[in-house]
């Protein structure tokens, strides 16, 4: 009795009995390592298989069903062995026919193995005796103070096992034939009738190997079990930071697409991110996010999808189109910052400035109050803000609102005092940067003793991706005292350090070196009351 | 040197030339050639043959066809090209060349008699 089993040959069902099975598998299991360098290796199995399929239904005319080792042999005498196959020229033939011979493969070889199979494999692969590998194991282990056996692990862990009979055959160094399968095959079962022969003789020396087999093979089991406990905990902590550096990377991303659809962000307010330098060369902030995020984004992605399948076997294979399609856009990601980078180092951009010029009428131990003044229409705060927004004047207008205003006070050296208005703007010639900072609307006021200065800009919102500002430079002769309001020095480039004073807008102050100094601090009771009003 | 080796790299040498023969006059199928390489004792075993039409119709010397078969597979009806045809005719003049020149060598006495 035999158990049979149902194959597909050239889309013909067959019933086939197992030994039959075995030795046609290893037959076109054969012929495939033979024809292994020819280009159309699976058309030609094909036709092959198609063939024995026609030769096996020739076979079935009569009551027979099912396929058994006699009908494969015929048909194996028919076809001819593996080698019969190949049609290479001669030259060719003998080569390979030679590097057969001599190509022997490193492989495990757990049927003569104490512990693994490393011995054994040696042995077959340098041509001598196990016995003697093992011996020289043992020397090595001892000579190297046990640094050897690290080498056995790593054999162990790299060199695979022999397991299909054309393996073992590689192993031994012999041609994969018909003959040589044959008798492998057939060493198989003589192996396991052997066995029940030798009992008496060989009881005691295999009783040993297969207990010592036996106590490494669940050594094996345990090592591979911590291995992959190893796998597990990397895979855990490779998922846990890129699942982390994902989420952050989205959050960040998600606030800073803030400025491109609101023109308004505070990760970038606040100084923590720096990217003006790039918008303000025309590049949209948008192009600069978006590109950042993907050539962030895909190595944490496929980390994570890595991290995943190592910590979850059954995990699908991400399908190859998927890899290749997101490798794709990384290097076109990165490709745009490139480009990004190079273009805005190459086209620089020049500044262009509007001026005004207007005198002031001070006299030596006059005071001057330099005052600050917000519109309510726009902001309730009139201090400096490093922000720029598009807001709607009293006509309902679209208009771009900065408070980007700097005042620096000097000392007149001819003793004239002036005060001098830049609106400036950069574009990338000059005469453009000109005629942007023209539609830049700075409003300011001198009176007699003092000067009323806008707190803020107004803009057409076009110039919203432009870097813009405004500079006053005050210059003041000496001897002339000044006052401040509450949010001048927020605008003052050339402010001081901090004060005793609680009231800084009551206190006079004067220009020494280009640096404002506190001259009533010091002398609150005296001075201080004297110069007020 | 193995005798075996050599006849058969003798027989692979015009093995070519045969199928191509085969198929000049009727297009025939993988089992239809191997009956008459067999008759002719050319080949014993059938592996030979099926490396060789898959060089020859990549090398574009054949073509095939698929046809249906009653309880079997389809089969491959092979069929010569004209370049396939070309290179027949080729092989054949080569082939009259080399009997003279193997006949003038292996019987030099049959010509210094005659």
């Amino acid at each position: 009795m035999n158990k049979t089993l149902d194959i597909n040959i050239a889309n013909q069902i067959f019933h086939i009995d197992e030994n039959a099975y075995k030795v046609l598998k290893n037959y076109l299991d054969a012929i495939k390592s033979y024809l292994a360098n020819e280009t159309s290796r699976d058309e030609i199995i094909q036709d092959i298989e198609s063939r024995i399929a026609e030769l096996f239904i020739e076979r079935m005319i009569s009551d027979k069903q099912v396929i058994t080792s006699e009908d494969v042999n015929e048909i194996i005498k028919i076809m001819g062995e593996p080698k019969d196959y190949s049609i290479s020229d001669e030259e060719d033939n003998q080569q390979s026919q030679a590097y057969q011979k001599v190509e022997k493969k490193l492989y495990r070889d757990k049927d003569q193995s104490y512990i693994s199979g490393v011995s054994a494999g040696l042995g077959h692969y340098l041509g001598i005796d196990v016995i003697w590998v093992r011996l020289l194991w043992i020397l090595f282990a001892v000579l190297s103070f046990g640094w050897a056996i690290l080498i056995y692990i790593l054999l162990w862990i790299l060199v695979p096992e022999a397991k299909t009979t054309a393996e073992k055959l590689a192993m031994k160094g012999e041609p994969i034939n018909l003959s040589n399968i044959e008798k492998k095959i057939k060493e198989g079962y003589d192996n396991v009738s052997e066995k029940i022969k030798d009992v008496d003789v060989k009881k005691h020396s295999k009783q040993a190997q297969s207990s010592i087999s036996s106590f490494f093979s669940e050594l094996e089991k345990v090592v591979l079990k911590i291995g992959k406990t190893l796998v597990k905990i990397i895979g855990f902590i490779l998922m846990l930071f890129s699942g982390l550096g994902l989420l952050s990377l989205l959050f960040t991303a998600l606030g800073l697409s803030g400025i491109g659809l609101f023109g308004n962000i505070d990760l970038i307010d606040s100084g923590i991110i720096r990217i003006d330098g790039l918008i303000y060369n025309g590049i949209p902030a948008w192009l600069v996010i978006t590109a950042t995020f993907i050539a962030l984004a895909i190595p944490l992605v496929l980390i994570f999808i890595l991290s995943l399948r190592l910590l979850f076997s059954n995990i699908k294979r991400v399908s190859k189109t998927f890899i290749i399609s997101i490798i794709i856009l990384w290097v076109l990601s990165i490709a745009t910052l490139i480009f990004i980078g190079v273009n805005s180092s190459l086209r620089e951009r020049v500044s262009g400035e509007v001026v005004n010029t207007t005198s002031l009428n001070l006299k030596p131990q006059d005071t001057i109050l330099i005052k600050m003044k917000g519109n309510l229409n726009y902001t309730v705060s009139p201090f400096k803000k490093n922000q720029e927004k598009i807001t709607y004047d009293e006509n309902d207008n679209k208009i771009l609102y900065d408070s980007n205003v700097d005042i620096k006070l000097n000392r007149s050296s001819d003793q004239v005092a002036y005060i001098r208005v830049s609106k400036w703007t950069y574009a990338f010639d000059e005469n453009k940067a000109r005629n942007q900072a023209n539609l830049l609307t700075y409003n300011y006021n001198i009176d007699t003793n003092q000067i009323l200065l806008d707190s803020y800009f107004l803009s057409p919102p076009e110039l919203s991706d432009n870097y813009l500002g405004v500079d006053i430079d005050i210059y003041i002769p000496d001897d002339v005292k000044i006052k401040l309001n509450e949010n001048t020095n927020d605008f003052l480039e050339n402010y001081f350090h901090p004060l005793e004073s609680k009231n800084k807008f009551d206190e006079i102050y004067t220009l020494n070196d280009n640096k404002l100094f506190c001259s009533s601090c010091k002398v609150i009771e005296s001075s201080g009351n004297q110069n007020k009003e | 040197m193995n005798i075996e080796n050599t006849k058969a790299q003798m027989r692979k040498g015009i093995l070519e030339y045969c199928i191509l023969s085969i198929l000049k006059n009727k297009d025939a199928y993988v089992a239809e050639i191997l009956d008459e390489l067999k008759s002719a004792k050319l080949i014993v075993v059938e592996g030979t043959i099926y490396p060789l039409l898959t060089r020859l119709k990549n090398a574009e010397l054949l073509e095939y066809r698929w046809e249906e078969s009653t309880g079997g597979p389809p089969r491959k009806y092979y069929k010569l090209t004209s370049s396939g045809q070309a290179f027949l005719d080729e092989l054949s003049n080569s082939w009259t060349d080399l009997q003279i020149a193997v006949k003038t060598i292996t019987n030099p006495k049959d010509q210094n008699h005659e």
